[in-house]
């Protein structure tokens, strides 16, 4: 509207520029805390802030230019369009507003973004942490698979405290265990992880050399508690008696957990820091863990151990009982003894140590004479690997002598694949005492027998002469003198003769009886009804005489002396014919199965017999009757109850006065099955 | 039957036995001779008409006591069998128990017979008789 080079100059009301100024202040003064009442506010609340805000800051700011407009006083009237006034005062609060608007969104914001900052670095953490827990269990994995498959506790130990120290970073771990027996004492385990072993070397040996008593120190405590514990500064610590030491090396923190093993403290893991460290949960949780799995590994290993040791025990007690000494050593006569039972030294009196270090010793004490069939029997087993069985003396180391039994056999070692000669000596000393008190019993027997039967000859032969003499002199008298000495002569003659007579036969039966042992055959299989038929045909002429009916039942095969068990049935069916009485004998043999025997029955219906004679009838030359009535020197029955004997069973008599008799008799059954 | 006497040489150490055989053959009825001897060796010598038996006289039977003194019974038995002109003659043994048995049965080749003395008188006379009959009545012998 001026042109340009016009400049208009009027006078400055300085009185509406300082109120401008005040107001400019005060509106910002408003605005900012405007600003901040929308910011803080909320919802509906911070819209009428913002709106009021808006408006009061618009005014502010559009009084502050209009006032400082009126200012300037201009020489040229001035005329101000109201619409156009009333609308720069409504964009100064738009203007007011837009700006609000965008400063409480700014605000709001950066607190979003101090927000996420905050969950980023939050995140951080969390991860940190969860990575931490990772290792913590990869530690504790790895130990638990370590402790698995460890072959000693010792291992494990070792790898555990490598594997802590190496994921704290610690100086030093090392393992405190029970002195043997002792729960009352820690002692050094030798285990050691140490950073730096010529550093530590003191501290080491200090340690290795120094028991701990339960409760002294933080091992000694932990052994106490049964659970871990910390040392943030061992400096501060007044249970801790290596302070000195630890501190000269600028060790700060300690840090301890037990072994537990059945809920008992096996042993306590120490380990060492430069650091003052703060007690950590996490960690103590999971050194907790690592102890539970060691102690599983101390328990397994316990348990092995005391298996081992009772398999061992046993063991040593099995080949101790052995009433037998196995023992390796080398082939040859003087092959070094490797191994030998402790019962040699009861079998000989030596210990297995001077066995083993005397490779002499055995054929030292082999009896001279017995050296040559052993030494043939070694050679052969040496040089052809047949195997060895020999019996030798040997002397004891008292002198006495000892039957030994030596069986062996070649066997490749295990590792060096040469021969070895594997044996076992059994001490026969009794055995063959046994052997030979056996031989001089059967000695002393068939001495015996040859006597008896020397006597039985004696009888049979040199007493039967004279008898003879007497006997046929007597007759001879009788014939040549009868009738022509007196009655009385005859009389005394007859009895003479008779006397001579009877004691031919009495003779004669006692040398058959004593015959029945000596010139007894061995039992045979034999069939009874043969030995019975046998028996009836040999008295066939007592048979026919009495009119006998004689009838056999079945009868079994029997273990027996054919003859005698002839003899046997003779003497029974004879006394059942011999003594009868009016009415026509009837004899029944037969035989009944009784369990493992059999029982023979000889039945009669003769003159029977009465109970109180029962058991001396089968005594030697008893008898019940006199000559007269019944012949016979009473000899019979005693001779069966010696056969029945002699065959493994008994004989007795069943019987009714008047009515009969019935001797039984048992035989016990062959076994078949022994075939 | 026979009229000549039967020369019987009797070998029995035992008189008692001899003295018994003696009686049991006069019962019977023949003649017989009884030349009786006690020794092993001098019966050979009588056998052999050696020395003081230059004369003696063969007999036509022996009855022979195995049990002898000096030379056993069972040598004079085997000499007389081997000698050629004494082989023929018969030998009865006389046993005196079944015990002998065994040992007359070793005999029972060469020997002509045997028994067994009984005890019983009468069976004995029984058995000398029956031998006597048998030998008599049953027998050939071959002549001297």
């Amino acid at each position: 509207m001026t042109s340009p080079d016009l400049v208009l100059v009027g006078p400055y009301d300085y009185l509406l520029a300082a109120l401008s100024v005040i107001i400019a202040i005060l509106a910002s003064y408003a605005a900012l805390d405007f600003a901040r009442l929308v910011t803080s506010a909320q919802g509906r609340a911070r819209f009428r802030w913002l709106i009021g805000g808006a408006s009061a800051m618009g005014f502010g700011i559009w009084s502050m230019h209009y006032i400082g407009m009126l200012a300037f006083r201009l020489p040229i009237p001035v005329q101000y369009d109201w619409p156009t006034v009333l609308l720069s005062l409504l964009a100064a609060i738009l203007a007011s507003a837009i700006a609000l608007f965008l400063v409480q969104g700014l605000v709001v914001l950066r607190s979003a973004l101090a927000r996420i900052q905050r969950g980023i670095s939050e995140l951080e953490v969390a991860k940190r942490e969860l990575h931490r827990k990772a290792t913590f269990v990869e530690l504790l994995q790895v130990v638990a698979v370590a402790a698995n498959e460890t072959t000693s506790v010792e291992a494990a130990l070792k790898f555990t405290l490598d594997r802590v120290c190496e994921h704290t970073e610690w100086l030093v771990g090392h393992v405190y265990s029970f002195s043997q027996g002792k729960k009352t004492e820690l002692i050094s385990s030798k285990i050691w992880h140490l950073e730096n072993a010529v550093q530590f070397e003191a501290f080491r040996q200090a340690t290795e050399s120094t028991p701990l008593a339960i409760g002294v120190g933080l091992p000694g405590r932990i052994a106490e508690s049964g659970k871990p514990a910390w040392i943030p500064d061992i400096n501060q610590d007044t249970n801790f008696p290596r302070k000195k030491l630890a501190a000269d090396l600028g060790v700060k923190g300690a840090f301890g957990f037990p072994i537990l093993a059945q809920g008992e403290v096996v042993a306590v893991l120490e380990f060492f820091s430069r650091n003052i460290e703060e007690p950590d949960s996490e960690l103590l949780t999971v050194m907790s863990n690592i102890g539970a799995q060691l102690g599983q590994v101390v328990e397994r290993s316990r348990a092995q151990q005391e298996l081992a040791r009772k398999t061992e025990a046993r063991y040593q007690l099995l080949v101790e009982q052995l009433p037998a000494v196995p023992y390796v050593a080398e082939p040859g006569a003087e092959g070094e003894w490797l191994y030998v039972s402790p019962r040699i030294e009861s079998m000989l009196g030596f210990s297995p140590a001077e066995w083993i270090a005397d490779r002499h010793l055995w054929f030292r004490q082999v009896h001279p004479e017995d050296r040559g069939g052993a030494l043939a029997e070694e050679k052969a087993l040496e040089e052809r690997g047949e195997a060895f069985h020999c019996e030798y003396r040997m002397l004891a180391r008292d002198g006495s002598i000892v039957w030994i039994y030596d069986a062996a056999a070649l066997v490749p070692d295990a590792t060096s694949g040469r021969p070895l000669q594997h044996g076992v000596l059994f001490d026969i000393s009794e055995r063959k005492r046994a052997k030979q008190e056996l031989a001089s019993k059967a000695e002393e027997l068939a001495r015996s027998n040859a006597e008896l039967e020397l006597i039985a000859y004696v009888a049979s032969h040199d007493l039967q002469e004279p008898l003879r003499m007497v006997a046929s002199y007597t007759q001879l008298l009788a014939r040549r003198y009868k009738g022509k000495l007196d009655a009385e002569a005859d009389e005394f003659i007859g009895f003479a003769v008779d006397g001579a007579t009877r004691m031919q036969q009495l003779i004669q039966d006692l040398v058959s009886y004593s015959r029945l042992t000596t010139r007894g055959k061995a039992l045979n299989l034999t069939q009874a009804e043969v030995a019975c038929n046998s028996a009836i045909e040999n008295l066939q002429e007592s048979v026919k005489e009495s009119n006998a009916q004689v009838s056999v039942g079945t009868l079994p095969e029997v273990f027996a002396d054919a003859r005698q068990l002839t003899q046997l049935f003779q003497n029974l069916i004879g006394n059942a014919i011999k003594y009868r009485n009016e009415r026509r004998p009837e004899i029944c043999v037969a035989a009944t199965p009784n369990g493992k025997e059999w029982i023979f029955s000889v039945q009669d219906n003769g003159i029977g017999i009465q109970p109180q004679y029962f058991e001396r009838i089968f005594q030697i030359f008893q008898r019940l009757h006199t000559r007269k009535e019944y012949s016979g020197t009473g000899i019979g029955l005693a001779v069966c109850r010696k056969i029945v004997e002699r065959h493994g069973g008994r004989i007795w008599v069943e019987s009714q006065h008047g009515k009969g008799s019935t001797f039984l008799f048992t035989i016990p059954q062959t076994e078949r099955a022994e075939k | 039957m026979n009229s000549r006497t039967i020369e019987i040489l009797l070998v029995e150490d035992n008189p008692g036995d001899a003295r018994l055989t003696l009686e049991a053959c006069k019962e019977g009825s023949v003649l017989n001779n009884f030349t009786v001897m006690k020794d092993g060796v001098e019966v050979l010598a009588y056998l052999r008409r050696q020395s003081q038996y230059a004369n003696s006289v063969q007999p036509d039977r022996i009855l022979l006591d195995p049990n002898l003194p000096k030379k056993d019974g069972r040598e004079v038995f085997t000499e007389i069998k081997a000698d050629e002109r004494l082989r023929n003659i018969p030998v009865v043994v006389l046993t005196t128990s079944a015990a002998e048995e065994g040992i007359a049965r070793a005999y029972s080749r060469h020997a002509n017979c045997y028994i067994t003395k009984p005890v019983d008188l009468n069976q004995f006379l029984r058995v000398v008789q029956s031998i006597e009959s048998f030998w008599l009545t049953l027998v050939k012998l071959p002549s001297q």
